[in-house]
């Protein structure tokens, strides 16, 4: 038995880093394709098989990339703390990889005959008996602003420390609206595991993004800050803020934590998929049963797969289609909406879910619903748009010893 | 016994060097003399369970000791919150395996994640430039020693006498209690139960408390500059920036409330001096 779980568990840790480095690179070449799309260019289209005239759509650009990266010269500044940026880029990747212990890439696959007689099942996740799931997801998420933080302090220079800095910040910042966009989701299905909150949108059918449109939004703007793409990607500001902590870096380190932050990205598609778009389920071909053949099995994985790359694609428009905020809207965003949103999400979950579990599905998400379309107008007249885009400069900062009141104007 | 004596002597004398001046000779000393407690320490470990377990259960206990030691001993304040960081993953692979899932990723996730991150802001702008050793090394490292050293003897005094006499066993809960509890495949919701249920009281007293100190921390930090004391008084000059939207940088705007504060005075004069 015990060799049978040590199999188990190194099969699916080779399948998962083979297949996550496999598509962080070559998600990278969709993103440049889809970038081209957006702007009307052709993008890569060249990079074929090596020495002949075969293009193959620019698929091996991704290849020539790595060789690329592999080949430059690995430059450390004689200026930095060593060890530290050695470790920072490690303890990135690490943090990046490890997220994906908790997450599912399917459901179950069917139980097999072992030779003493007994069955064996396997269920299509590196950590079928933890329990606290989605909570070690944010650990290690908690953990990679660790990195950030140490990569820009290490590298001695001032312009990679503020990144650093910026970029924890926003990190922090936004891990708040997460976790009470997931809490909802957990309450209303009863467990931290992601299997077993895929099991319930499943077996109810309605998918979470349906009952929850409130806690999706909030969950869907926070993972990107995250995952810091592009709305949200002050970390990297290479026009406006000259890099971010990782100005220092070059040649692997810096593909390190280039990689890392597409896998944060892929880790952010696959929760979105799970928590809010009812992971491997779909209505009519996938059933909601536990016990499954292998064509309902492989299904389920295509599925999921199939929304996860959905998602992804998402994000990359967004990232063509929206310019970057300034700092002190992406804190705005953070703590004067997100947060509001994200605990009404909480209390509206946690009410039905003290109600009961017998309520009609359509009466939960019509109330939700039209929650989400209150809380939306007020904050749209409470927050005037505006047009005035420049920084706010304000007089020094005095406090006279009490509260100033402000004079109506 | 005599020998764990030995060991918790040599333990102490490499506690107080490693806390010592700061020298390479000393940090050389406490190094082998602690090397040497480890090595006497380790033909008396006894195999707990199956051998993988007693290599996990050492492995972290190793790990969450040295990491500890080298967070109080080192001068470097960033490389103290980092072997800082380290011991908590030593302590939530502790947890882990014994089987408790959600108190180890909670460590990660409080102490790792948010107060060490915090601690790391800190002492990334607080830069010690010029480091004065009297400034960061240990007043009295013979004593913190001692009392460390004393610690250590207590708990592990008090180890013996109940595992002895079989007390540790009472106190720990039995198999299938274990089993039912940690141990059951829905791990956090029977945590859930007991917390909500047992320990009530405790958990709503702990949720005051914490409120408390959000409410303390937003009342001192408000005071300061840059928050939202002074949030409220701005919304003022924005709107009357709104008016007049051309010279926002040059006019400014006659700041509300009395004049009376030293800082007010300063500025005061400052624009007098500068024309404003």
């Amino acid at each position: 038995m015990t060799w049978i779980i040590l199999i188990e568990v190194l099969v699916k840790i080779a399948l998962l880093l083979g297949g996550l480095m496999f598509a962080a690179a070559y998600l990278v070449l969709v993103e440049r394709w889809i970038a081209a799309w957006v702007q009307d260019r052709i993008g890569p289209n060249r990079v074929g098989i090596p020495l002949t005239k075969i293009r193959l759509f620019g698929l091996g650009q991704p290849i020539a990339d790595g060789v690329k990266f592999i080949c430059k010269e690995e430059f450390t500044p004689g200026h930095v703390d060593r060890t530290l940026y050695t470790l920072a880029p490690i303890i990135m990747l690490v943090t990046a990889l490890g997220a994906f212990a908790v997450i599912p890439f399917g459901s179950v696959l069917p139980p097999f005959p072992l030779p003493d007689g007994s069955t064996y099942q396997i269920r299509l996740i590196l950590l079928p008996a933890f329990d606290a799931g989605i909570l070690l997801f944010l650990a290690f998420g908690g953990l990679g602003v660790f990195a950030v933080a140490l990569a820009g302090w290490a590298s001695n220079n001032k312009y990679s420390f503020f990144g650093g800095v910026r970029s924890a910040a926003q990190l922090i910042s936004y891990e708040v609206p997460l976790s009470l966009a997931i809490l909802g989701v957990v309450v209303a299905s009863g467990s931290l595991h992601l299997d077993h909150i895929i099991l319930t949108q499943a077996q109810s059918g309605w998918w979470n993004i349906f009952v929850y449109p409130l806690g999706f939004l909030v969950f869907l703007v926070a993972v990107c800050a995250e995952a810091g793409r592009l709305p949200f990607d002050l970390a990297e500001a290479e026009q406006e803020l000259v890099g971010g902590y990782h100005t220092e870096y070059s040649g692997m380190r810096l593909m390190l934590f280039l990689v890392s932050e597409f896998l944060h990205m892929v880790a952010a598609s696959f929760l979105i998929t799970i928590l809010f778009l009812g992971g491997w389920h779909l209505w009519g071909i996938t059933g909601s049963n536990e016990l499954v053949g292998w064509g309902v099995a492989l299904v389920r994985v295509i599925v999921l797969v199939a929304k996860v790359f959905l998602v992804i694609l998402l994000f990359m428009l967004v990232r063509w289609s929206w310019p970057r905020f300034r700092f002190d809207q992406l804190m705005d965003l953070a703590w004067k909406v997100l947060l509001l949103w994200g605990i009404i999400h909480f209390v509206l979950a946690a009410g039905w879910a003290y109600a009961g579990v017998n309520q009609p599905m359509w009466l939960v998400a019509a109330t939700n619903w039209t929650t989400l379309v209150i809380v939306w107008l007020i904050t749209a007249l409470v927050s005037p748009p505006e047009s005035d885009n420049r920084p706010r400069r304000e007089p020094a900062p005095v406090w006279s010893g009490e509260a100033v009141e402000s004079p109506t104007s | 016994m005599g020998d764990l004596v030995l060991v918790a002597i040599l333990f102490a004398l490499a506690l107080g060097l490693a806390l010592g001046v700061p020298s390479t000779r000393s940090r050389l000393a406490a190094g082998i003399l602690g090397a040497l407690g480890a090595g006497l320490l380790l033909a008396r470990l006894v195999p707990i369970g199956v051998w993988v377990y007693s290599l996990l259960f050492y492995l972290f206990a190793a790990i969450t000791v040295v990491a500890a030691v080298c967070a109080v001993s080192l001068r470097h304040p960033i490389y103290c919150a980092v072997w800082f960081g380290v011991m908590f993953l030593g302590t939530a692979g502790l947890l882990l395996l014994i089987g408790a899932q959600f108190l180890a990723v909670a460590t990660l996730v409080i102490y790792a994640g948010a107060i060490l991150v915090i601690f790391l802001f800190v002492l990334m702008f607080a830069q010690p430039e010029g480091r004065a050793h009297y400034d960061i090394m240990v007043r009295r490292p013979g004593v913190v020693a001692l009392v460390a050293m004393a610690f250590a003897a207590l708990i592990a005094g008090a180890a013996i006498v109940f595992l002895g006499t079989g007390e540790l066993a009472k106190l720990s809960a039995p198999a299938e209690e274990r089993a039912t509890g940690v141990l059951q495949p829905e791990h956090v919701a029977a945590l859930a139960e007991v917390l909500f249920s047992r320990h009530l009281i405790a958990l709503e007293v702990v949720g005051i408390i914490l409120l408390v100190a959000l409410i303390g921390a937003a009342l001192i930090g408000g005071r300061a500059e840059g928050s939202a004391w002074r949030h409220l008084s701005s919304e003022a000059s924005r709107n009357d920036r709104r008016k007049h939207p051309g010279n926002s940088s040059e006019a400014l705007p006659e700041q509300p409330g009395p004049t009376t504060s030293g800082s007010n005075r300063v500025i005061d004069e400052l624009r007098r001096s500068s024309g404003g």
